[in-house]
Parts: structure tokens; sequence; C-alpha cells
């Protein structure tokens, strides 16, 4: 279980000390899709580590009594070669993510059993929570009987009728006042709010603890989130259960506000499912980091499934060409999940290509008219806060919002794909030159 | 010529990478709000139908 950080950096134990792992730290088989036996580490502060078997081996024999010389003659019994000035170097790479107990019983390292403080990481910041741990996991009790077959199989068959009902009538946007733009807006955000209760219900119903639930801006764009760390543990086809829940919660309040749009004819029921399906269909996308990434990330075992998919076109590349192409850490991947990587990594370079040539004219076109645009909606949400209107300017500076965050977040997001292109190009300089200075010695 | 030394500090620098650990980034599952009134636009115009978003929009 993920435990608390500890407030000071944990020391490597004395030389004179045999070494011992530290007590809050713990162990799950890791599913990496049948290659190579890996486990996982969790250490105190919540981090959590791929480990590879003799690595697992050796950290389970810290006892804090065997010396490493004793620690080495078995493991050479074991058939693995490792002397015992290896094994320290190995404890102390261990112990410098926290995973090696201190020499000293009035030092101890974080306490076990305290959830992990969360920490988040650009481009997702100014995060807050909107439901700690606590109410999450025991609203995800609450709400995982939604995933017992006996639930789930007629839920999808009315989320599938809902769908044919909303699309099915017209849609008279025409018609909705500033108030009722707020009320889709509220009714959208409780669907969000329901969707990340998914994800957190499907841990709950595999045995996991979920994190909080917050909200940040993903670049400039509002986002909410649900921490699941914990369902690295997990076989990849819960992984992906979790992965997909989200979706799934989210279109059950589809079919709620449908069945309530059919029953009362209210037409911001009807829109705010059809911005459900917008919301959901962005989450699937597999290109950027949100649901559907993780749903193939996971059924690939591939947890940095972007930074090898993106190369592998260029890799491919290389070696048609002859040229030297350094290999890349694939797993053993099925006819079927070769073909789904092979396609997503040639499809996912194209449209990430596509999308920077479609960001470049967006913004040169936005841009040049961003000052009138922008001086006019906040202008707009002024007037409508002067004349004494606070629906109409919750719109309208809602609207404004997103004038400024919609080219902000694609001005970001280029100036950061071009940061990583460069730093991409820098590293392969350099790498070439070393090479080239080391045939030269060689030689 | 080879050196026999180095062979071996290379195998144990190997030793060394492969045993270390590597780190599972938090699993965080986001999810974006989209601009609203611009999915509005789009579906009333999927459905041949005019919207009047609030001014400045």
């Amino acid at each position: 279980m993920s435990t608390a950080a500890a407030s000071a950096p944990i020391a490597a134990p004395a030389p004179s000390a045999p070494p011992r792992l530290a007590p809050s730290c713990s162990f799950h088989p890791y599913d990496n899709g049948g290659g190579a036996v890996e486990y996982l580490l969790a250490v105190g502060d919540g981090r959590q580590f791929k480990i590879p078997a003799l690595a697992h081996r050796l950290l389970t024999a810290l006892d804090g009594e065997t010396p490493l010389e004793r620690l080495s003659a078995d493991l050479r019994s074991e058939g693995f070669e490792i002397a015992p000035a290896e094994i320290e170097r190995v404890v102390g790479r261990y112990a410098a993510v926290g995973a090696i107990a201190r020499p000293t019983p009035d030092a101890p390292n974080a306490p076990s059993g305290t959830p992990a403080p969360f920490r988040s990481r650009f481009p997702l910041w100014a995060v807050g929570t909107l439901l700690p741990p606590r109410p999450v996991a025991a609203l995800a009790r609450a709400l995982r009987p939604l995933y017992r077959p006996a639930l789930a199989l007629p839920l999808l068959a009315l989320i599938a009728w809902s769908h044919a009902l909303v699309y099915s009538r017209e849609l008279r946007v025409a018609t909705l006042l500033p108030e009722s733009y707020l009320a889709i807006v509220a009714l959208v955000l409780g669907s969000m709010l329901f969707h990340e209760l998914g994800h957190a219900a499907a841990l709950s119903r595999f045995g996991g603890a979920p994190g909080g639930i917050g909200f940040g801006l993903y670049l400039l764009m509002p986002t909410f989130f649900a921490e699941v760390s914990q369902l690295w543990r997990f076989p990849r086809r819960r992984r992906m259960v979790v992965d997909l829940g989200g979706a799934y919660f989210q279109q059950i309040a589809f079919a709620a506000f449908a069945l309530a749009a059919a029953r009362t004819g209210r037409m911001e029921l009807l829109a705010a499912c059809r911005m459900i399906d917008v919301l959901v269909l962005v989450a699937l996308n597999p290109v950027f980091r949100f649901d559907g990434y993780w749903f193939l990330a996971d059924y690939l075992a591939m947890p940095k499934l972007h930074g090898i998919a993106l190369r592998y076109p260029l890799w491919r590349l290389r070696r048609r060409l002859g040229l030297p192409a350094p290999p890349l850490a694939l797993p053993p991947l099925g006819r079927l999940a070769r073909a789904v990587f092979v396609s997503y990594s040639f499809l996912a370079s194209a449209f990430l290509l596509f999308a920077f040539w479609l960001s470049y004219r967006y913004l040169t076109q936005a841009l040049t008219q961003f000052p009138a645009a922008a001086a006019r909606a906040w202008g707009a949400a002024g007037a409508a806060l002067a004349a004494g209107e606070p629906a109409l300017f919750a719109a309208r500076l809602l609207a404004a919002f997103f004038l400024v965050a919609v080219p902000a977040t694609v001005l970001l997001a280029v100036a950061l794909a071009l940061a990583a292109c460069g730093r991409w190009a820098g590293r392969a300089i350099s790498l070439r030159g070393a090479a080239l200075r080391g045939a030269r010695r060689s030689a | 010529m080879n050196n026999p030394s180095k062979g071996a500090g290379l195998a144990v620098e190997r030793l060394l990478a492969d045993l270390s650990p590597e780190e599972l980034e938090p699993r965080l599952e986001l999810q974006v709000f989209v601009d609203p009134m611009a999915t509005l636009v789009t579906a009333a115009n999927n459905n041949n139908n005019n919207i009047k978003p609030p001014e400045g929009g």
C-alpha cells in the first residue's frame, strides 16, 4: 500500500551494518505482458518502481543481519554472479529511492499506512483537491456494483438506446438563455466528476485504494483527474477496465440526462448529452495522455508508450537504410498487439505532424484576431456585469476565458513540442559526436 | 586489442543498469473540459441549427 513521504531524506546504511529493506516497502507482481519476470516495488513515499526478479530476490534478502558476502555466495549458488561490492552499489541505488532502512532504530523510514501526498507535474499545474482520498474511497465502494455484469450489461444497453434517443432529436440551441448555458455547464461538470469516480470505483472493485479527485490546468485547459496509481499493481486487463471506467460512468450520466430529457423535453439536458460525447471522445483519443492513451499503454504493456511509439517510425527508417539503430525496448508482442503498436506508432506520429501544421494555421489566424476579439469578449462580460445580469456575465466570462485559454494552450503546446525536438536533436548530435570520437580513438 | 578489465567494467555497469529501479509515473486519469460554447455551436451546426452564443463568445 502507498505510504506517506518521509520528511527527511533516507540515508544509505553504514558500511559496517548489513543493509535492511525499509519496512514501509511492499512488492507486487508486475504484469509486463509476458516478458521476463518483474516486480513492482512500492516505497514509503508512495512512488512505485518496476524492478527485475534478481533485484527482488536481492532486496528481500536484506534483513539487516546477512552480510553481503554471504548474500553474494547464496546468489552464486543460484547461478547469479554478483560480487559483494556490486551488491553494495545496487543497494546504494535502492537506498537513493528510499527502499533501504536507516541503520539506527531512532531514525525510522516513512511510516506505512498513510496515503502518499499527490505531487503534480507539468503540464498539469494549479492543482486543487475536489475530494480527498477517504470520501473518494467511500463513494467508490458504494458505486462499484455498477461494474457487476448483471448491472453493467443492461446499463450498456440503456446507454446505446439513450444515444439513439438523443441523436434523433433536434437540438434547438437558439432557444437557450444564459441561464440554460450555465445549467449545461453544471450538468457537464457533474458528469466529469462522475467520470473520475468511475475510475476510482473500478480500482476499488479490484481491491485497490483510489487516491483523491482533483482539478487543475493541463497547460491552460481546465482538467479533472482521479489518482489511481495503485492500478500498476494489477494485471493488464484490470488496468484496462480502470482506464475505460471513466467513459463508462460518464455514459451512464449521459443515459440519465437523456431519460430526463425525454421526460421533461428540456433542451439543456440534450445539449449536455452532446457535450458529454465530445468530452468522452477527447478522453479516448490515444494520442494525448488521457484515458485512451493509458488503455493502449496497458494493452501493449508499455508504460512509456509515447517515448517508444514516436521513435519507432524513425528507428524503422534507419534500419531500412542500413544506418545504426540502437534497439528499442519493446516487450514481447503477439501478432495483433504488434499490428496495433505499429499502426499506433505511424498514425500518432502522422497525427502529431498534422496537429502541428493545424496549430500553425490556427495560431496565425487566432493571434491576428485575438486583440480585437479579446477586447470585445471582456467588454461584453463587463457590460453584463454593469447591467446587473449575473447569469449573462458568468456565461460571457466563461466564453472570454476560453477565448484566451485555447490559443494560449496551443501556443504553449507548440513551444513545448519544439523544445522537445530541440533536445532530441541535441542529444542525437552529441551521441553521434561521441561515437565518431570513439571510432577515431579505436582506429 | 580488447582490454579485459574494461570489458568487465562494462559488464558490471550493464548489470547495475539492469538491476536499477525504473520509476512508474503516478497514474492520473485526466479529463479536459473543452470549450462548451464551441461544442454547442458545432453540435448546432451539425444539426443545421443556429445558436446565438453569449455575445463575445
